[in-house]
């Protein structure tokens, strides 16, 4: 089977300074693919790239192919015209941004901010639209009194929701969630992940859903690719990732993470900041980072197979066992 | 919910006003002594003075005089003018639709195209159209008012004479039907309309840019174009309507400004409105006539902001629902 | 919660940066270049204004309304006065009118913002309501009133000017000194049992006082433009040549019917450029301390 979504080599400047620097990603049909990293990793830029929805003032090259399940020749995102990417965005692709702050229109009602975005890719009667939208809010647990309502008047959940109705009004074959949860309370998110995963088995989506929070992407997605400072240093099946991380990144990153029922309640942070990608330090990346660095690292490691269908940025993987952290970043590490 | 924000905002704008009747009170009694005012009467005896106290009320004590003064003010006895010895507010009421005319064609057009030229800005920013627009509006806002009009009088009536110098209707001249009384009315506006819009277009124009750039930032702008919305139809059906809503609240501080531009506007086109009114009471001393228009433009520009506050209300849903 | 590195919260400074961040403000954008210039050249007309001046502003000769030509470089006025040498004399006054009321303005909006904010309570009720009061009264009209009422001076005018247009500083003043009462740095000196003005004078004010050197400087800006309006009006110091006067005694002798551009374009540029110029220094000053606006602009 094709992948629904192929980027080759995706690349963004800004003043020629690189915000993503070759990011190759590949996605099958109804496939899952979590985006993981700290904020300011190129992340979000990854995401509005494939939707060539980026400001003026960054530039993008690399090749982007779609091809979505009925549509004969494969879509070239890269190459089109703004006209013809005005046709793709919504019909094949949709996306979802941390919606309990301002992702729809504050002085519109929410069913007319669907309506809109069906009324541009389809021709149907109000009628049909409105039945459209009645049908999509249920189908995210919404009444269809809530079309006639303002952002405001709805809890975050609530708009959360109305954002993944929007981003499912046309049927498109991937759904892009960039930290969709992250505004919400714990229960709130837990209903909002548990109805991505439903809508992506019922309707069969592809999604890439991004986030900072490894326990987010660890529910719901079935492969993950980490970013650091504009690159992909890991990427592999969740499972196989999170049971046998190949980066000392990742292996932070899982270290992070609070332990239910463990001897610790609160992880150990990362010390230290990312650099900025258009600056990066010579060598690996990470290294300034990294309790586990040595003169190889002066040396750019490339991205490699390491174990099967597990992919790592790191001269000294596969990693058989890890050194103690602690002990290896000579104990400053804070509590 | 909604009527008690009413109350609210009217009981607000009424209790200004009761200030302003507290300050004109105070200033013209108290501080401008009404009877030296009254002595420069050519003529007047001691008893006359006396007579004219008795019946101007200032015989009685001075919380008295304040209870007759806002009983006059309610009943529109605003005095009579020392000039012209005719009641001012009928003067106020014959000019008051000329200051109006003036000042709602500057306001409509300043707003019209202070926010064209805000949203053309935003969505340009950082080119030379920009710059442009900015230092444009940064000049005019420098630049008097008055100063504007009379370098307009200068270029368009004396240089290359197409407009009327002043005045709102030439004079001396019968009239074929209403209609052509209005064009000429129309040829008089031209000048003095676009001295008050250049006075007021640069704060506009700032408002509305740095709302549109605010606006232009936030996340529901990149979801408007992700669903495949065409840029101009973001910016026209969802920034533009965002962007407005400071536009209508920031704008009722101008409002004050445009009084004090009706009166020195007014003054160089000789155009007949309170303006003019004030600037011939200040010559003359005319005290009562003064008061009056200081009261009627407090008036209005009281009424105005309340306006602003209830346009805003019905614009934006946010403020409805608290 | 995953522990990491803790910043220590903000100190409390506003942004009153080194001297030398000052220095690249006014020296290295061509905007603070301009408003420094033009500043400094007007102080210095206004200063030595009689000196530089070919001739007597007041004296009047039979060369009426003449044009510009090598003995008079912008012509002469109604009376056959000096056009250029009038200018030259006039600055004076805008540039004293301007600075004094400025400050009057400072000082007064200062003192109710920082009492209503730090004090709140009835204090800050009331004197909320004046500067509402203030803020929503026409600024000219009011200015007018005062000023036929008193009899036009010098003194009349700053006076006048300094005491309507204080409310906007106040509103300022105290919605910074509102945020800053509630910082940790202020809570500690309370608890330390540090009185009200020992507050205020090491903590409220220090941290107050860029916001309102640039909220003064676009005060001046006011200032100037409100003593030409007056003057324009009939309202200004009879006994002064200013840029006001002069507009007005062109207006009221027909100069611009006459064609006298000469007479009536130098002293309105004059206003324009030193508002424009003041205006510029005014904002790179509130850039400068609310790097937030620099965005946006």
């Amino acid at each position: 089977m094709s992948a629904l979504l192929e980027v080759e080599d995706l690349r963004v400047t800004h003043d020629g300074k690189p915000i993503v620097d070759g990011v190759d990603l590949k996605l099958a049909p109804g496939e899952a693919l979590a985006l993981a990293g700290e904020s300011g990793c190129g992340k979000t830029t990854t995401a509005l790239a494939l939707m060539r929805l980026l400001p003026p003032t960054l530039t993008q090259s690399g090749v982007i192919t779609l091809r979505p399940e009925g549509v004969e020749d494969p879509i070239n995102i890269g190459r089109r015209t703004e006209t013809g990417m005005r046709l793709v965005r919504w019909r094949h692709i949709s996306l979802v941004f941390q919606g309990a702050m301002n992702s729809l229109d504050p002085v519109q009602k929410v069913g007319k901010q669907i309506a809109e975005a069906i009324g541009i890719h389809e021709r149907a009667s109000s009628s049909d639209i409105a039945a459209r939208i009645d049908e999509l809010l249920a189908t995210v647990g919404l009444t269809g009194g809530v079309a006639g309502r303002y952002p405001h008047e709805l809890s975050g959940g609530q708009r959360q929701r109305v954002m993944i109705a929007l981003a499912l009004a046309c049927r498109p074959s991937l759904v892009i969630a960039d930290e969709p949860t992250t505004a919400l309370d714990v229960v709130m998110q837990a209903q909002v992940l548990q109805l991505l995963e439903r809508l992506r088995e019922e309707l069969g989506l592809a999604l890439i859903l991004i986030s900072h929070d490894l326990g987010v992407l660890a529910e719901t997605c079935d492969r993950i690719a980490v970013m650091y400072a504009g690159r992909i240093v890991e990427t592999g099946s969740v499972d196989e990732v999170f049971a046998a991380p190949q980066h000392p990144y990742t292996k932070l990153l899982l270290d992070s993470l609070p332990v239910i029922g463990g001897d610790r309640g609160v992880g150990i942070a990362i010390p230290g900041a990312p650099p900025d990608p258009g600056d990066p330090p010579p060598g690996c990346r990470f290294r300034p980072r990294c309790p586990y660095s040595a003169e190889r690292c002066d040396v750019d490691p490339p991205l490699r197979e390491v174990r099967p269908g597990q992919l790592a940025a790191c001269h000294y993987a596969p990693w058989e066992k890890w050194p103690d952290p602690v002990a290896a970043a000579g104990g400053e590490v804070s509590r | 919910m909604s009527g008690r924000w009413l109350f609210t905002k009217v009981g607000a704008a009424v209790l200004t006003l009761i200030f302003v009747l507290i300050f004109n009170f105070f200033l013209f009694r108290a501080i401008g002594d009404p009877t030296t005012q009254l002595a420069r009467l050519p003529g007047a005896t001691d008893k006359e003075i006396e007579q004219l106290k008795s019946d101007y009320g200032l015989d009685k004590p001075l919380l008295g005089q304040f209870a007759d003064y806002v009983g006059d003010t309610a009943t529109l006895d605003l005095g009579i003018s020392q000039n012209t010895r005719e009641p001012v507010w009928n003067e106020i009421v014959d000019a008051l639709p000329w200051t109006l005319l003036l000042v709602g064609t500057g306001t409509l057009l300043a707003t019209l195209i202070g926010a064209w030229m805000g949203v053309k800005a935003a969505t340009k920013r950082g080119t030379k159209t920009d710059d442009g627009l900015l230092g444009f509006s940064l000049f005019t806002y420098a630049a008097p008012e008055y100063w504007i009009g009379i370098i307009l009088i200068l270029l368009f009536a004396v240089a290359w004479p197409i407009f009327p110098a002043g005045q709102q209707v030439t004079p001396g001249v019968e009239f074929a039907s209403w209609f052509d009384e209005a064009l000429d009315v129309v040829d008089h506006l031209i000048l003095p309309a676009t001295a008050m819009t250049l006075m007021l277009l640069g704060q506009y124009f700032l408002i509305m840019r740095s709302s549109m750039v605010d606006v232009l930032t936030e996340d529901f702008i990149t979801v408007k174009r992700a669903t495949g919305l065409s840029r101009e139809r973001v910016i026209n059906r969802h920034a533009v309507p965002n962007a407005l809503l400071p536009l209508v609240t920031l704008s009722a501080i101008q409002f004050g400004a445009v009084a004090g531009g009706a009166i020195t506007i007014e003054t160089v086109f000789s155009w007949p409105g309170l303006g003019e009114l004030s600037f011939n009471a200040i010559n003359d001393k005319d005290f009562p006539m003064l008061q009056g228009t200081f009261l009627v433009f407090s008036f209005g520009v009281i009424f105005a902001n309340l306006l602003a506050d209830i346009l805003y209300f019905y614009l934006d849903p946010r403020v409805q629902s608290r | 919660m995953s522990g990491g590195t803790i910043t220590v919260g903000g100190t409390g400074d506003t942004g009153a940066g080194s001297a030398s961040g000052v220095k690249h403000l006014l020296l290295g954008t061509w905007r603070g270049r301009f408003g420094i210039g033009v500043l400094a050249l007007t102080i210095f007309v206004a200063i030595f204004g009689e000196l530089l001046a070919p001739y007597d502003p007041n004296a009047s000769s039979t060369d009426v309304l003449q044009s510009p030509s090598w003995s008079h470089i912008l012509g002469t006025t109604e009376n056959g006065s000096d056009v250029f040498s009038q200018l030259l004399v006039g600055t004076r006054v805008s540039v004293i009118v301007g600075f004094a009321a400025a400050l009057i303005s400072a000082v007064l909006g200062s003192l109710v913002g920082l009492a209503g904010g730090y004090f709140g309570g009835w204090t800050d009720r009331i004197l909320d309501a004046t500067e509402n009061w203030f803020l929503v009264i026409p600024t000219l009209p009011l200015m007018i009133v005062l000023a036929r009422v008193l009899e036009p001076s010098l003194t009349v005018l700053i006076a006048v000017i300094g005491l309507t247009s204080w409310a906007g500083t106040g509103r300022i003043v105290r919605a910074q000194v509102l945020t800053l009462r509630e910082r940790a740095f202020v809570e500690r000196a309370r608890a330390l049992g540090a009185g009200d003005t020992y507050i205020i004078r090491t903590h409220i004010l220090p941290n107050t006082l860029p916001l309102i050197f640039a909220n003064t400087v676009l005060i001046v800006a006011v200032a100037i433009l409100s003593e030409a309006a007056l003057a324009f009006l009939g309202l200004g110091d009879p006994t002064q040549i200013s840029w006001g006067t002069m507009l007005e005694n062109a207006f009221s002798s027909g100069a611009p019917s006459a064609g006298a551009w000469w007479y009536v374009v130098p002293p309105g540029l004059c206003i324009t450029i030193l508002v424009l110029a003041v205006s510029m220094l005014g904002f790179l000053f509130e850039e400068y301390i609310n790097p937030r606006l620099r965005e946006a602009t």
